[in-house]
């Protein structure tokens, strides 16, 4: 199964939760400034990413989990992947998950300060502190999505 | 094989490119489509089947809103990661002046007659570019056998 999160700029809370469905980060406990940075693409994307289905790896179910910056298009690009992977018949096989509903103000503030303005000096410790507040929100929905995930495999037979 | 045709909406110019290659061509009369202007349907954020052409191949229309350069990278390597081909789900975006406007006009369901009449008038003028976008179509279909 294809799992894709995504959020504005497929650089922070897309990326945390891809980390903590891959078992990158610890679940029960906040990350450090530190951990985050050292997540790959965290803060680190440009304008050129947007758009990009980036491969993140493979989680224990061997689902493959990917992150998609996505700007402004909020549910429309779920329902564009959906409506495709029902046109190709995998369905079933795809999770399109949007991360922005999990988003603080602070997420966006420091992450438009430090992506869009190139000010990471300044936005990138508000967007960090803004993802270590939002962290049990986007643990909450990673749980939501691995159970998805697992049930949807359940139903095909992959998994008893 | 399956057609999609993409632009800023779904239900202007995209919806007329995907009548013009299924060969229903209204001599002008395109508000009078099925769909056309239809702001549910736009929103909705669904690929819309149009129809299929008997020879197996289904066409679609879809709106990616104003990002559509985003939305078409995102597209055309969801279907890469999706383990398909180009060939299997081929993506024709549909872009003319004034196409970003469609997504505003469009929003404003009680206006929809004077919209459609803006948006006519700009696809009327571009027909051409709509047109050359369905050629290119019907060029790589005429590559791929039959069902």
């Amino acid at each position: 199964m294809k799992i894709i999160y995504h959020c504005f700029g497929g650089s922070h809370s897309s990326v945390t939760a891809a980390a903590l469905h891959l078992g990158l980060i610890d679940k029960h406990r906040p990350p450090t400034v530190d951990e985050l940075m050292s997540l790959p693409y965290f803060d680190k994307t440009t304008e050129a990413d947007f758009g990009s289905i980036r491969f993140m790896g493979i989680d224990e179910y061997g689902n493959e989990v990917y992150v998609l910056g996505k700007k402004s298009m909020s549910e429309r690009l779920t329902h564009i992947l959906n409506g495709l992977a029902q046109i190709l018949g995998v369905e079933d096989q795809v999770l399109v998950v949007n991360a922005m509903d999990r988003v603080n103000i602070s997420m966006k503030l420091g992450g438009f300060t430090s992506r869009r303005i190139g000010l990471p000096s300044v936005g990138r410790p508000v967007v960090s502190r803004g993802t270590i507040k939002a962290f049990f929100q986007l643990v909450n929905l990673v749980e939501i999505t691995r159970l998805k995930a697992l049930r949807t495999k359940q139903d095909a037979g992959d998994i008893i | 094989m399956k057609v999609i045709f993409v632009g800023t909406t779904g239900v202007h110019h995209t919806l007329i490119a995907a009548n013009l290659l299924l060969g229903w061509d209204k001599h002008g009369g395109y508000t009078r489509l099925e769909g056309f202007g239809d702001s549910k349907l736009e929103q909705s954020g669904y690929p819309l089947l149009v129809h299929d052409d008997g020879r197996g191949n289904q066409v679609y229309s879809l709106g990616a809103g104003k990002n559509l350069q985003l939305a078409l990278r995102a597209m055309t390597q969801f279907i890469d990661v999706c383990g398909f081909q180009p060939a299997d789900l081929w993506i024709e975006p549909v872009i003319i002046k004034g196409d970003k406007l469609f997504t505003w006009l469009v929003r404003i369901p009680r206006l929809k007659t004077l919209s459609n009449m803006i948006i006519y008038k700009l696809i009327k003028w571009q027909l051409k570019d709509i047109k050359q976008s369905v050629q290119k179509v019907e060029e790589r279909l005429k590559t791929v056998p039959l069902l």
